[in-house]
């Protein structure tokens, strides 16, 4: 895998910093437009993804450390049960829309909707690192059939 | 109260996330999570029971918002769940010490409690699908947990046909919304029930039904689609088998099938025979499988596909008679079938955890023996135990309904299992896995006892007191959507169980 | 029509399951399965001339908007089963890497014939 593209590996530096934006716009008016929370995290990942499969794991890891997105991963999670949580704590509904209620905002602008947006945030950031834990993995036991060069053949002899 | 719903789902999904953040360092503290985390749920599940009415989630009423619901039949199988996960995380907590990862193993274990407990409660048929596609998915993972050949194969093999099976269920859903254009089950059931009494068996819906039902069949492990289960079992650690065998195959499976057959699609004569069949092929398939086992750990695979197979066959034949008008026999059926569900869920864990235990300390000794036999006696319907009450009273259901051959096949298959068990009564010895002498810590044999304990005084539920309090609100709840549909009168006559004429056949039962 | 083309896709799925034997083509197989259903169930949430359900500045007037927007339902229930799905196929495509390395074969036939013990 060391003889990547020049090419490549350029464009994916300037085109990766835009996916991600993208994907954060994907995500945050996820209740205004098409969109929301998985799209908008996946579009999120896939940044980190074209990094990954463009530039290799290292560069990637510079990024997005392993740990970090495993964290995030949690994090993302627990952040979207709280809002359901809190909507129980607040109202004594759960996932009641608790924000909503106290600043409706304005109709068709981006601070409205109440807790959509903050759970559209917290499901991109699940989402946006689930999937790229699991490209991650997949890339890490890939390559290491690749340095072992001979795959374990052994057995498809019988 | 009612708040106790969702918290039932979003409690160890929480605590799930939160093992998965804990450092690999602290096993400690992600034992003590799980632990706290099982207490809770069956704290919950108990604390529930007096509760019987439906949580809408969000604020947003049942047709249009999602709703939570809890009745008699989802109560029974949360308690029974809650106990054998408490069960499974406690012995878990000690026995996967050999394993470098033990709070993820944990962590899965509580994301599955909570998929299973998010099956049991959901209201609609979608929200159903989709947790018991999240306690699928961490299933597949806990049969693969070791990385072993024979894990991987056994995982992939249930991962691959389990997304067919899931496929299926998901046509038919959209099958059924295509044709009544909603998922909420009570909604759908009215609607169903509404379009006409008995379906045409070339309708959508029928289709719809036996799509559905077939995903179901596989994830219970029933005979024709039973594939997956002996391997996975197999090939799992023992909490893992216990838990799938246990919890996992009666809430996503047996639950989730009766739901739908009942709630959903009326349990009309059609439905009921198809899941009669499925019964009396898993009923006796299992067992005349199980005798050709030689491995421990399969012939408790296949015999608990067996005990199954009586579980559907007398669901199956209670709707059959509920759309008959037979009520009386239904309700016996119907309770029969909720009574070894329960039974079954006891016994088999007990086996596979008795079985790890085995495995563990590298030999048996007096406890794990007498906790086995427990668990054997049990399964084989021994007279004082739980099993052969529940066992008993199905093959008394099959009577009163004048199917005297379905009788004759249970009480057949029911003395072909104790000999399955023993044929390979010196087996559960370790043979090659871990042959190596431990004790067996306190963790991993308290589970045990009371386990065993619960075989022995699983048959007292039958004792009117304790039935009137677990069994027949289940047994009604599941009843009030077989009635025919024709006529009101006879729907109301159904969620009145003569719990007189179950009385009368009390006497019958011992001396079998 | 397009439920010909849903019904075609699913066949081509189940087809493929049944004939390949290597691991991966059958995972391919059975995400052609899952996409013939989700196409299925977008579907059925189609009206013809219909609009996306999503309010939007131009459209105020709730009735008419009820009128002409697609049923949102089925799109919900599509993008759960597509994570759903997702969430499958890769822990299916990591089980059967897994499984590569163990028995150096994707041959599905072989691997169920080898009975190989955990090393």
């Amino acid at each position: 895998m060391n003889n990547r593209s020049l090419i490549v590996s350029r464009v994916s530096r300037w085109v990766a910093p835009l996916i991600f934006v993208f994907g954060i716009y994907v995500a945050l008016y996820g209740h205004l437009s098409p969109g929301g929370g998985f799209p908008g995290g996946v579009i999120l990942s896939s940044a980190f993804i074209l990094t990954l499969l463009a530039r290799g794991r290292k560069a990637t890891l510079e990024r997005l450390p392993f740990g970090v997105a495993k964290k995030l991963d949690a994090v993302g999670a627990l952040l979207f049960l709280c809002i359901a949580l809190f909507g129980l704590v607040v109202t004594g509904v759960f996932f009641a829309n608790f924000i909503h209620q106290y600043l409706p905002g304005e109709p068709l602008r981006l601070f409205s909707g109440g807790t959509i947006m903050p759970a559209n945030i917290a499901i991109g950031l699940k989402v946006a690192a689930s999937l790229f834990l699991v490209m991650f993995a997949l890339s890490a036991l890939r390559i290491s059939t690749d340095e072992q060069d001979e795959p374990i053949r052994t057995l498809e002899d019988k | 109260m009612s708040v106790l719903i969702p918290l039932m789902v979003a409690v160890p999904l929480g605590a799930g996330f939160v093992m998965a953040l804990l450092p690999g360092s602290s096993q400690r503290a992600g034992d003590l999570l799980a632990v706290a985390t099982g207490i809770f749920v069956l704290a919950g599940a108990a604390a529930l029971s007096p509760f019987v009415g439906s949580y809408a989630v969000g604020g947003w009423d049942p047709p249009i918002g999602i709703e939570m619901s809890r009745d008699g039949f989802s109560g029974l199988v949360l308690v029974v769940t809650a106990i054998v996960a408490l069960a499974v995380i406690l012995y878990a907590t000690a026995s996967m010490r050999r394993y470098t990862s033990r709070s993820r193993f944990l962590a899965l274990v509580i994301l599955l409690l909570a998929a299973m407990n998010g099956t049991l409660l959901s209201g609609d048929i979608f929200n159903r699908f989709v947790f018991v596609e999240i306690a699928a998915i961490a299933s597949y993972v806990l049969v693969g947990f070791a990385c072993g050949a024979n894990e991987l194969k056994a995982a992939l093999k249930y991962a691959v046909l389990g997304a067919v099976a899931s496929i299926a269920t998901l046509l038919g859903i959209a099958l059924v919304y295509s044709v009544h254009g909603t998922v909420n089950i009570a909604h759908l059931g009215e609607k169903i029930a509404a379009s006409g009494p008995v379906m045409a068996p070339d309708s959508v819906v029928f289709i719809a039904a036996v799509l559905m039902l077939a995903g179901f069949t596989f994830k219970a492990g029933l005979m024709p689609l039973h594939v997956w289960q002996p391997d996975a079992l197999d090939a799992a650690t023992a909490p893992a088998s216990a838990i799938i065998s246990g919890c996992l195959v009666q809430t996503i499976g047996v639950y989730a099938m009766i739901r739908t057959a009942y709630a959903v699609f009326g349990a009309t004569a059609p439905i009921g025979w198809i899941m009669v069949l499925v019964g009396v092929l898993s009923m006796a398939g299992g067992a005349i499988a199980a005798l050709q086992q030689d491995e421990w750990r399969r012939v408790v695979a296949y015999t608990g596909i067996s005990q199954l197979g009586y579980v559907v066959c007398a669901f199956g034949l209670g709707g059959i008679l509920a759309s008959a008008g037979n009520d009386t026999a239904a309700a016996l059926a119907v309770i029969a079938a909720l009574f070894h569900l329960a039974n079954h869920a006891v016994f088999q864990s007990l086996l596979f955890l008795n079985g790890g235990a085995v495995e563990y300390a590298g030999g048996s000794n007096s406890l794990t023996k007498l906790a086995g036999l427990a668990g054997v006696l049990s399964s084989s319907a021994v007279p004082p135990f739980g099993g052969f009450v529940s066992k008993a009273m199905i093959v008394i259901a099959f009577v009163m309904a004048g199917y005297y051959g379905l009788a004759a096949v249970a009480v057949a298959v029911a003395a072909l299992i104790p000999l399955a068990f023993w044929r390979v009564r010196s087996r559960p010895e370790p043979t090659e896995r871990t042959p190596r002498t431990a004790a067996v810590p306190a963790v991993m044999t308290a589970p045990l006892a009371v386990l065993s304990a619960l075989c022995l005084a699983g048959g007292l539920i039958a004792l009117p007191a304790l039935r009137s309090v677990t069994l027949e609100p289940a047994g009604q709840s599941i009843l009030r959507y077989a009635s025919p549909g024709t006529t009101t009168e006879q729907g109301q006559a159904a969620t009145l169980i003569p719990s007189e004429s179950v009385e009368q056949e009390e006497p019958d039962e011992e001396p079998d | 029509m397009v439920y010909v083309l849903c019904a075609m896709l699913l066949c081509v799925g189940i087809f493929g399951l049944i004939s390949q034997k290597n691991v991966i083509k059958i995972i391919i197989s059975i995400s052609i399965m899952e996409n013939a259903v989700n196409l299925f169930l977008v579907v059925i949430g189609y009206r013809r001339d219909g609009i996306a359900p999503i309010i939007t500045e131009r459209i105020h007037e709730s009735v008419q908007f009820a009128e002409k927007a697609v049923d949102p339902l089925p799109q919900a229930m599509v993008l759960t089963s597509i994570v759903i799905g997702l969430g499958v196929m890769a822990l299916m495509v990591t089980m059967a890497l897994r499984i590569y390395h163990v028995y150096g074969t994707y041959d599905i036939t072989e691997i169920l014939k080898s009975r190989k013990k955990a090393e």
